[in-house]
C-alpha cells in the first residue's frame, strides 16, 4: 500500500488544501489556552512552592513546542475535494479521517467565522446532513472561496432529490 | 462595511443577490425586547433577595438598570447582526456577533415551516417562524420576531418556493387579526408537509383530540416541536394523549393518515408472553441479584459497623437494577406486529397500552442482539432505529418505542426482517471477517467481526459475548467515513463507517483497500439507491 489513505481515489479526485493562514489560527488557539495553563500553573506554584508543578509546567511547554510543529503538518493534512456527486473532506494526523458526503444528502449550509478567523481573514464552511456523524467541516477558507463552496454545494443540492 | 465575515456572508452571493434576490432584512425591531424580557426576569429573581436586603433601595435598582442595560444592549447589538433574506431557491440566516454565522438552507429541504406565537408575542403581536428540515432533532432556523403578517407571508413565500404549495393558500391562519385569542398557535403551525408531499392530507394532519386518531409515531415528536417554554398556559384542547403535555395546535404528525383512509391491517407476528418473560429472567441483572444479596449478608456479617443505611442503599440500587427487567417485561407485555399500508405497526405494553406506527421507508437501521444468556435458547431481539423518533425526553422516558421482536427465535425474526427489508435473508447472512493482523486491535473479536455488502443493506457484526448485527439500507446512507488510527496506520487497516440519520454502523478493521473498496461501494449504492 504506497497511496495514503487519505487520497483514496487519487486519479478522479484533485484535492484542494485549506490556506496556510490557518497555521496561524491554530497556533494562537493553542498558545492561549496553555498560556491560561501556565499562568494558573505559575501563580499555584509561586503560592504553594510545590515542585511537582513546577516540572508540569515544563512539561505543558515541551508539548506545546512539539504540537505547535505538527500544527503546520495538521494544517497541511486538511484537504476538500468536489467530485460530480459528494464533496470529500478529508483531515487528521494521528487519527486521519475522509468523509463522503453526497450534495443530495445536504440540509443546510453554515458559512461560520470566529473573531480569531475573521482576524485572518478566513471563514469555515460546514455542510450538514440529516446524520449527527457526518463531519463534512472545511476550515481555512478563503471568504470568497468560502461563498463560491457554499453557492456551489447548495445548488448542486438543490438538483437532488429529498435529503432522507 | 469592510468585515470579512461580511464579505463571507455576502461574497459572491452578492452578485446572485442583486439579480434574483432580495435585501438583507432584519427581524422586527422589537425582537431585542422580547428576548432580553427572558433572561432579564431570571436576572432579577437571582439578585432580588440578597440583594436588596445587602445593597438597599438605591444601588439595587441601580444595578438592575445596568443589567437592564447589558441584557437589552447585547440583544439589540446581535438584533443588529441578525437577517435573512431569500436567494434564488434558498433562505440564507445570518446571526451571530463575535462568531458570524450565515446558514444557506435550500428550500426542497425544509420539512415545516411553523408560525408559533408565545405569550409574550402575543402581546406584541409578533411570531416566530420555526424551520425545520428533514431529520434535525431541533429547529434548525428559528426567526424570533417577526411581525405576524410578514411571518405568515414568508411561510407562504418559503413553501411556495419549497414547491410545497403550489398556489398562495389562504391559510385562515394568514389573517388572523392581532387580537387573537392569547396562547393561539395558528392552525396551519401544525401542518408538517410530510415529507411524500401529500399537500392534500395537511388538512388531516393528526390533531390532539380528535377521535379516532391513533397515537402515531409523529405525535411523540410532538413534545419536541412544541418546546416553547411560554407556551404552558395553551388553552383549550385536553392533552389527548399520554405523555404529550398539554400542545394543542403544535401537534404535528409526522404521518398523517386520515383516520378513514386506514387500511385493515395484516398481522405479523405475536409475542408470546411466556418467552418475553423467559427472556427477561434470562438477563445479567437478574442474575446478579445472589451475588449482591451474598455481598450484603457478608459485609453485616464481618463488618459490624454496617449501616442500616448502607444496607438500605445497597438494597435500593439492587431494587433499580431488578426493576428494569420487570419494565421491560410490562413494555413488551402482549407484543403484536401488523402491517399496513402505511407500515408497521406495533401494539404493546400490559399497564400502559402502546401503539405506533412505523414507517419503513423510514427505518435507518435494523439491530439485531444475541445476548450471551440467550444463547442456548438461540433467541434474538430486534429494534428499528427510526429518523424522527428518538428525539426529545418524552421519547427517552417512554422506553424503546421502535422494537421490532423483543424476543424471538431466528426463524421469526428471519419473517420479520424480511418485512422491512424485504432482500434480506438474517440466516443466509455471512459476514468477511477483518484480515489476520488485525488481531494486534481485537484479539479475540477478529474472527467473529465482519462486514458485508448484501444486494439491499450493509451488515455489520461485531461483539463477542453479546452478538449484535446491525442492517444499514443503501438508501439510508447519509454519508461514508473512513477513518484510521495510528495503530490502523501501522497495521495497514480502516474502518469504515456509514452515517444514517439514527446511528450508524462501522465495519471496523478493515484492509485499507478493502475498506476503500467499501466505502466507493457504499457510496455508489447508496447513490443507486436513491435515484
Amino acid at each position: 500500500m504506497t497511496v495514503s489513505p487519505l487520497e483514496p481515489w487519487p486519479e478522479t479526485v484533485s484535492w484542494r488544501p485549506v490556506s496556510g493562514r490557518l497555521v496561524g489560527i491554530e497556533l494562537i488557539r493553542l498558545w492561549i489556552w496553555v498560556a491560561i495553563l501556565v499562568a494558573g500553573g505559575l501563580i499555584v506554584w509561586t503560592l504553594s512552592g510545590w515542585g511537582m508543578l513546577g516540572l508540569a509546567v515544563a512539561a505543558i511547554v515541551a508539548l506545546t513546542v512539539v504540537r505547535s510543529l505538527a500544527v503546520v503538518r495538521a494544517v497541511r493534512a486538511w484537504g476538500y475535494a468536489e467530485r460530480e456527486r459528494d464533496l470529500l473532506v478529508r483531515h487528521g494526523l494521528l487519527v486521519r479521517r475522509l468523509s463522503i458526503v453526497p450534495y443530495a444528502r445536504m440540509q443546510f449550509v453554515d458559512v461560520t467565522a470566529g473573531p480569531l478567523e475573521r482576524a485572518f481573514n478566513l471563514a469555515t464552511v460546514q455542510l450538514h446532513t440529516a446524520a449527527a456523524a457526518s463531519d463534512a467541516r472545511v476550515p481555512g477558507l478563503e471568504p470568497a472561496e468560502a461563498a463560491r463552496l457554499r453557492d456551489r454545494l447548495t445548488a448542486l443540492g438543490e438538483d437532488r432529490a429529498e435529503g432522507l | 462595511m469592510t468585515d470579512p465575515a461580511d464579505a463571507i456572508g455576502h461574497g459572491s452571493g452578492t452578485g446572485h443577490a442583486a439579480q434574483r434576490g432580495e435585501p438583507r432584512r432584519r427581524l422586527h425591531p422589537l425582537s431585542p425586547v422580547l428576548h432580553s424580557a427572558k433572561s432579564l426576569v431570571v436576572i432579577i429573581a437571582a439578585i432580588s433577595w440578597q440583594g436588596y436586603a445587602q445593597l438597599g433601595l438605591g444601588p439595587w435598582f441601580g444595578l438592575v438598570t445596568l443589567l437592564l442595560v447589558g441584557a437589552v444592549g447585547l440583544s439589540v447589538l446581535s438584533w443588529f447582526m441578525t437577517g435573512y433574506h431569500v436567494i434564488g431557491r434558498e433562505l440564507r440566516v445570518y446571526e451571530g456577533v463575535l462568531w458570524r454565522r450565515t446558514r444557506a438552507i435550500p428550500l426542497e429541504r425544509l420539512q415545516s415551516v411553523e408560525v408559533v406565537r408565545p405569550l409574550l408575542a402575543q402581546l406584541t403581536g409578533l411570531a416566530e417562524l420555526r424551520l425545520e428540515v428533514v431529520g434535525g432533532a431541533k429547529t434548525e432556523a428559528p426567526l424570533a420576531f417577526l411581525a405576524v403578517k410578514d411571518a405568515a407571508e414568508l411561510r407562504d413565500r418559503l413553501l411556495i418556493l419549497a414547491g410545497r404549495l403550489t398556489a398562495p393558500r389562504a391559510y385562515p391562519g394568514a389573517a388572523v387579526p392581532e387580537g387573537a385569542a392569547p396562547g393561539t398557535v395558528y392552525p396551519p403551525s401544525g401542518s408538517v408537509y410530510p415529507p411524500s408531499g401529500s399537500v392534500g392530507a395537511t388538512g388531516e394532519v393528526a390533531v390532539p383530540g380528535v377521535p379516532g386518531v391513533p397515537t402515531l409515531a409523529g405525535d411523540t415528536a410532538a413534545p419536541a416541536r412544541a418546546g416553547w417554554p411560554m407556551g404552558a398556559g395553551l388553552p383549550a384542547a385536553p392533552p389527548a394523549f399520554p405523555g404529550t403535555p398539554g400542545v394543542p395546535g403544535v401537534s404535528a404528525g409526522v404521518l398523517p393518515f386520515p383516520p378513514a383512509a386506514r387500511p385493515p391491517a395484516r398481522s405479523v407476528h405475536m409475542v408470546e408472553n411466556r418467552d418475553v418473560v423467559i427472556g427477561q429472567l434470562l438477563t445479567p441483572h437478574l442474575w446478579s441479584v445472589p451475588f449482591v444479596l451474598a455481598f450484603i449478608v457478608a459485609q453485616a456479617v464481618m463488618a459490624a459497623s454496617w449501616s442500616f443505611i448502607a444496607i438500605a442503599s445497597t438494597l435500593t440500587a439492587m431494587a433499580g437494577i431488578v426493576l428494569q427487567p420487570a419494565r421491560r417485561v410490562l413494555e413488551d407485555w402482549d407484543f403484536r406486529l401488523a402491517r399496513d399500508q402505511a407500515g408497521l405497526r406495533v401494539k404493546h405494553g400490559l399497564l400502559e397500552t402502546r401503539s405506533q406506527t412505523v414507517p419503513v421507508d423510514r427505518v435507518q437501521l435494523l439491530r439485531a442482539t444475541w445476548p450471551l444468556l440467550w444463547r442456548p435458547k438461540g433467541w434474538l431481539r430486534m429494534r428499528l432505529e427510526v429518523a424522527g423518533m428518538s428525539v426529545g425526553t418524552e421519547q427517552q422516558k417512554a422506553g424503546p418505542m421502535d422494537n421490532l421482536l423483543p424476543v424471538g427465535d431466528l426463524e421469526t425474526a428471519r419473517r420479520l426482517v424480511t418485512e422491512v427489508l424485504p432482500t434480506v435473508d438474517l440466516a443466509a447472512l455471512s459476514v468477511t471477517a477483518p484480515p489476520r493482523r488485525a488481531r494486534w486491535l481485537v484479539p479475540v473479536a477478529q474472527p467473529r467481526i465482519g462486514a458485508v455488502l448484501t444486494e439491499g443493506v450493509f451488515a455489520v457484526r461485531s461483539g463477542v459475548l453479546t452478538r449484535r448485527l446491525a442492517l444499514v439500507p443503501y438508501a439510508r446512507i447519509q454519508s461514508v467515513r473512513l477513518v484510521q488510527g495510528p495503530v490502523q496506520r501501522l497495521l495497514g487497516l480502516a474502518t469504515v463507517h456509514a452515517d444514517t440519520a439514527a446511528g450508524n454502523a462501522a465495519a471496523e478493521h478493515r484492509d485499507l483497500a478493502d475498506a476503500r473498496m467499501i466505502a466507493a461501494q457504499l457510496t455508489d449504492r447508496a447513490r443507486a439507491a436513491r435515484a
